[in-house]
């Protein structure tokens, strides 16, 4: 007798198979990267928060003095303000880069620190400071 | 006759079913697994700028009393002056001991439910801040319990 042959057996296994791996792969996939979008923002987040932090400590201790604060962390500053750039890694750079910190007298002994990727209107930080002078 | 009667139809399973079903699992747990750490850093993240927005509401709302305390020294404002606008801050005011002895005066704003900001100022001959620091407002209470199976229940 003659026996029955198994490979279109084998073939409709494997397309289905590997339509069901396929869509799998499509929803993890998704998964992965929104994991990775959401672990980016956390990192930028981090960041932003301790230069802003960094910032106002050093506004600060300068006695609410921008250029002198600017000098503390190795740049120059206008008579209100000062900015800071960032690469992607958040290595401080001489001209703009990918992120940008910026901190701005508003009167009365405050500064508001904004750290922001692209939009100043769209903030990753802010951080409003105040400073009391000592003497 | 009985080698024409039909068998039931069987359900295999290959070696591509195997794979395939290895791979799935595996895709999903480390999905699954990298979600839920990358929800956890973002958590943490959110958590850190909120702790430091809350330290510098605090910071200058403590700025703010001790400019106005500054303003009336500056003004050439007299003890009773200072602790009159002290209790009006809800800040303590007294007169160290000697002559000239300045004005101490101290007062805390509440960071989170945990933690607060303490500040002392010194008005005297020069207005001077002494203390400006962050304090626990609750105490402590490390949790020593080691909650580890001691063997009751077992049979001797």
């Amino acid at each position: 007798m003659k026996g029955k042959s198994r490979t279109p057996l084998f073939l409709i296994e494997t397309v289905v198979m590997l339509l069901l791996f396929s869509a799998f792969a499509a929803i993890c996939l998704r998964l992965f990267a929104a994991a990775r979008q959401t672990s980016r923002k956390s990192s930028e987040l981090s960041h932003a928060v301790s230069w802003a932090q960094s910032a106002a400590d050093c506004w600060k201790s300068a006695d609410a003095d921008v250029s002198l604060a600017a000098a503390i962390l190795g740049i120059s500053a206008d008579a209100e303000s000062f900015s800071l750039y960032f690469d992607k890694d958040w290595r401080q750079t001489a001209g703009a880069g990918e992120f940008t910190l910026i901190l701005r007298e508003d009167g009365d002994n405050g500064a508001q620190i904004v750290v922001f990727k692209a939009d100043p209107s769209e903030p990753i930080f802010t951080l409003r400071a105040k400073a009391v002078a000592n003497g | 006759m009985d080698s024409k009667k039909r068998t039931p139809p069987k359900l295999t399973m290959g070696i591509t079913t195997i794979a395939v079903v290895f791979a799935v699992l595996c895709l999903t747990i480390f999905a699954i697994l990298s979600v839920s750490t990358a929800d956890s850093e973002y958590r943490l993240a959110k958590k850190y700028s909120e702790s430091v927005t809350a330290y510098y509401i605090a910071d200058s709302a403590c700025a703010d009393i001790a400019e106005s305390f500054r303003e009336l020294w500056e003004s050439g404002g007299d003890f009773m002056a200072l602790s009159d606008l002290a209790s009006s801050l809800g800040a303590h005011c007294v007169q160290a001991e000697g002559g000239n002895a300045p004005a101490v005066i101290s007062y805390s704003r509440d960071i989170d439910s945990t933690r607060a900001l303490y500040v002392q100022l010194h008005i005297g001959e020069s207005f001077d801040i002494k203390q400006w620091k962050t304090t626990p407002t609750s105490e402590w209470t490390p949790d020593d319990s080691l909650p580890v199976w001691t063997g009751d229940g077992v049979p001797d």
